[in-house]
């Protein structure tokens, strides 16, 4: 398996652990133990973090999936983007938000930088944060646009 | 004969940072069927050709004439180009129709680009923190208990 290829497995292989069922214990060859799981809203530090978040993240939402769209995996060497679809249920508060059982639907991005090892060492994830608070009602619009 | 991945980035570096930052939207640069699969400031379909574009770059850049595009991450390979970005002006001429806020702006995004085997851009698709902006303009509040 060359380094590109590899690359695609652990990407996929990161996403797979938000399903529900997934084993939750990552495998320190390919996820760096300091890995950086950044977003907009939160900058989450290292392994354990990072598991908490997806524990946390599977709770809130069930049958909680990331599905990576067609095409929608740009690789190099050393870091890769993976364009994906999130879909699940809100069944536990989120945010201060309480529980809507909608389901949601949302799209977003996420920025993979890999060491030389080709374990991941930082994910920047974009999300549209505002389509999926809308969905669970976690927003109030205080002007019309 | 496609272009090489680097020729690719060059391209999308050249077309987005010159509407960005000059309000110059080169067409020569666009596929003549561009399709633009951005679902910015409430569209929500794919729409042809670069006036959705342009629509965009005209609205922030009337609201926020000082509007500058920095690259923060760039990834491509064959056809596809990556480009992770922040924009930062101030909102002296009201962002999506609303009063000008005075306030300077930050906000990030994601754009990723398919070239053709001509150079030019064939597609477009972006992931943009719309709620971080709105919540900067203060139009949207936190969520209870945030």
């Amino acid at each position: 398996m060359n380094q590109l290829q590899q690359n695609k497995s652990t990407i996929i292989r990161f996403f797979e652990c938000f399903s529900n069922d997934a084993n939750l214990e990552f495998e320190e060859n390919w996820i760096h133990k300091d890995v950086q799981f950044i977003l907009s809203f939160a900058h989450v530090d290292g392994l354990t973090q990072v598991r908490n978040l997806i524990q946390k993240e599977r709770s809130v939402f069930e049958n909680l999936k990331y599905t990576i769209i067609d095409s929608g995996l740009v690789l190099e060497e050393f870091s890769g983007a993976a364009f994906w679809l999130m879909t699940g249920k809100q069944v536990v508060s989120w945010n201060g938000i309480p529980a809507t059982c909608n389901e949601i639907n949302v799209s977003g991005a996420s920025l993979f930088s890999f060491d030389v090892d080709g374990k991941i060492k930082e994910i920047r994830i974009q999300i549209d944060l505002l389509s999926l608070m809308s969905q669970i009602n976690g927003i109030t619009k205080l002007y019309n646009f | 004969m496609a272009l090489s991945p680097v020729e690719n980035n060059t391209i999308c570096l050249e077309f987005f940072e010159t509407a960005w930052n000059t309000g110059n939207v080169r067409e020569d640069l666009l596929a003549t069927d561009a399709l633009d699969h951005s679902f910015v400031g409430g569209k929500s379909k794919t729409e042809p050709g670069s006036a959705s574009f342009k629509g965009i770059i005209g609205m922030f850049r009337h609201a926020m004439p000082d509007i500058h595009l920095t690259l923060l991450d760039q990834i491509f390979t064959a056809d596809k180009v990556v480009h992770r970005w922040s924009l930062t002006g101030t909102d002296t001429g009201g962002v999506m129709g609303m009063p000008p806020s005075g306030k300077s702006l930050t906000f990030t995004g994601t754009t990723t680009v398919r070239m053709n085997d001509e150079g030019k851009i064939a597609e477009r698709w972006a992931n943009v923190d719309e709620l971080g902006l709105l919540q900067q303009l203060g139009v949207v509040p936190p969520p209870p208990g945030a």
